[in-house]
């Protein structure tokens, strides 16, 4: 029998030795009765993994389903907040980080803040100022 | 069950970095303390989304997106969701950031207690990473740092030089305590060479950022090319491009074939090159991030802990923990040569060698474990 496909752990990840029950039906693979819970509106298997994905995704990505009303119902994992998070994400979204007028709709920061952190300006990426071995730089 | 206590860093957790064995001692004490706890991190490919491990609970921000502000004010949005959800029954939330930090002091009406827990100061960290980032960026990220100290109800830090730091840009003295960093302690009966180490060599562990000093290292290492079987064993984390610049440096200066790369191992691996190593390196730069700023390296520690006898610049936040020539062997920071020369020496005098290790290790046990930091922590958690 297959083993169940989830990591389990605090800080060591170690696969889970548990055997597998179902499958999950969003990425198809088995696990045990630990890591799944039933899908809100379908009644099937969903891993915990896919269901902590699927409750991030966010309200923009959702706007044209209609399951936002279903996951208002009373439907809950084991952990009531669980369901709570979902409907407060929906519910609640609004930028914490409010404090300065920009052109980010009320962000603290502004587009001239943001551009600077992209994966291009990261100095680690710096094949372009490696130092010169000969040179010596680094003894005064 | 709902959680008693959350703990949140933006930052990738579990890793095979320093930072992860923090996050892990402190929030297993903070979730033991209250009963219960969720851990709030970033996510990775391969970490689950959501884990359920007994009374603890982690739950990982999924996201491709490659801004690091970006990013960070996602990971704004997904604390602030499980705060506002959480506000009533949390006891004591614990931030390691102002990106973690400002969502749960935004939530009005909580019931928790707050503890900023400062190892960094994104404002002063994120120039030497995005050299792009304009003095107005960096106001503005302090300004957020600087309303996470002002409103937490307690604030701890791993070295005086951090405390002072705060304090000097107006953090209330009276509210922050130095907790220093810890490792476990080492039964050096149990844990074995790795058996491919070869007969001598040095150590590097940890991070590679800019402020660690890998340059002076490798720019050190040529200075000691008359010893071809002398070996710098590199265990290593960081992103990419940095490890493919490093290595591509190795090459360039001559020494790649005395470098041996272990690139994001195991802590376990780790510790057994660590016992294993005749002396372990820390040539921290002297930059703003390691002098104004302040740090506790764990790579020293850690030494600490297996009385592995380290070389460290000699800088303020390395006195904290070693003195020259008893616990340690200091030397200026960014001098490749006066690296190479400390290098010759201990290696030319084992017995001092194992002196040095034996007295750090000494140390290390009355004042260094993660069991007397932990204790510390506690100890704030009951008084909030």
């Amino acid at each position: 029998m297959e083993n169940c496909n989830m990591k389990r752990g605090f800080f060591f990840l170690r696969d889970c030795d548990h055997p597998a029950h179902q499958s999950c039906c969003t990425c198809g693979k088995a696990f045990c009765n630990d890591h799944l819970r039933i899908k809100p509106g379908s009644n099937e298997p969903v891993c915990l993994d896919c269901l902590g994905k699927t409750m991030q995704q966010s309200p923009q990505n959702k706007a044209n389903t209609a399951s936002r009303d279903r996951y208002n119902d009373d439907y809950y994992y084991d952990d009531v907040w669980c369901y709570g998070y979902r409907h407060n994400y929906y519910s609640s979204y609004r930028p914490w980080y409010v404090g300065h007028t920009s052109d980010l709709q009320g962000s603290h920061f502004g587009e001239n803040d943001i551009r600077v952190f992209e994966p291009s300006a990261e100095i680690d990426d710096m094949d372009a100022e490696a130092p010169d071995p000969e040179a010596n730089v680094f003894d005064s | 069950m709902k959680p008693k206590s959350v703990y949140v860093a933006f930052d990738t957790y579990p890793a095979p970095k320093g930072a992860a064995v923090h996050i892990r001692e402190f929030a297993q004490t903070l979730f033991a303390h209250t009963g219960s706890g969720l851990l709030l991190v970033l996510g990775e490919e391969g970490l689950p989304a959501w884990q359920i491990e007994g009374t603890t609970q982690i739950r990982r921000l999924v996201s491709d997106e490659q801004n690091y502000l970006k990013r960070a004010m996602q990971f704004g949005d997904f604390v602030q969701t499980h705060a506002e959800m959480l506000k009533n029954d949390v006891k004591i939330a614990h931030f390691r950031d102002p990106w973690g930090g400002m969502p749960l002091l935004s939530v009005e009406n909580r019931a928790y207690k707050t503890v900023y827990e400062v190892n960094a100061l994104p404002s002063i960290e994120l120039p030497a990473r995005y050299p792009a980032v304009t003095t107005r960026t960096c106001e503005r990220i302090r300004e957020l740092e600087r309303r996470c100290w002002q409103q937490a109800d307690h604030i701890v830090c791993p070295s005086q030089i951090i405390k002072n730091c705060l304090i000097e840009l107006g953090a209330d003295a009276g509210k922050i305590t130095v907790i220093r960093n810890g490792a476990q302690p080492v039964d050096l009966a149990q844990i074995s060479r790795p058996p491919d180490a070869p007969a001598q060599y040095l150590l590097y562990q940890g991070a590679v950022q800019s402020w660690q000093g890998i340059e002076v290292l490798f720019k050190a290492m040529t200075f000691l090319r008359d010893m071809p079987e002398l070996k710098l064993v590199m265990c290593a984390s960081g992103s990419k491009p940095r490890l493919k610049y490093l290595q591509k440096l190795a090459i360039r200066l001559n020494i790649d074939s005395q470098v041996i790369w272990h690139l994001k191992v195991p802590q376990t691996t780790v510790m057994q090159w660590l016992v294993g190593a005749t002396i372990s390196l820390a040539p921290l730069v002297e930059c703003s991030r390691n002098l104004v700023q302040g740090c506790c390296p764990l790579k020293i520690v850690e030494s600490m802990a297996t009385g592995t006898p380290v070389i460290a610049s000699d800088l303020p936040v390395v006195r904290e923990l070693l003195e020259h020539g008893k616990t340690g062997w200091l030397v200026r920071p960014d001098r490749p040569s006066e690296l190479a020369r400390a290098i010759r020496i201990l290696l030319a005098h084992p017995e001092q060698r194992a002196s040095i290790g034996a007295s750090a290790r000494e140390k290390f046990s009355a004042e260094l474990t993660w069991q007397i930091s932990t204790r510390a922590l506690t100890t704030i958690y009951q008084a909030l």
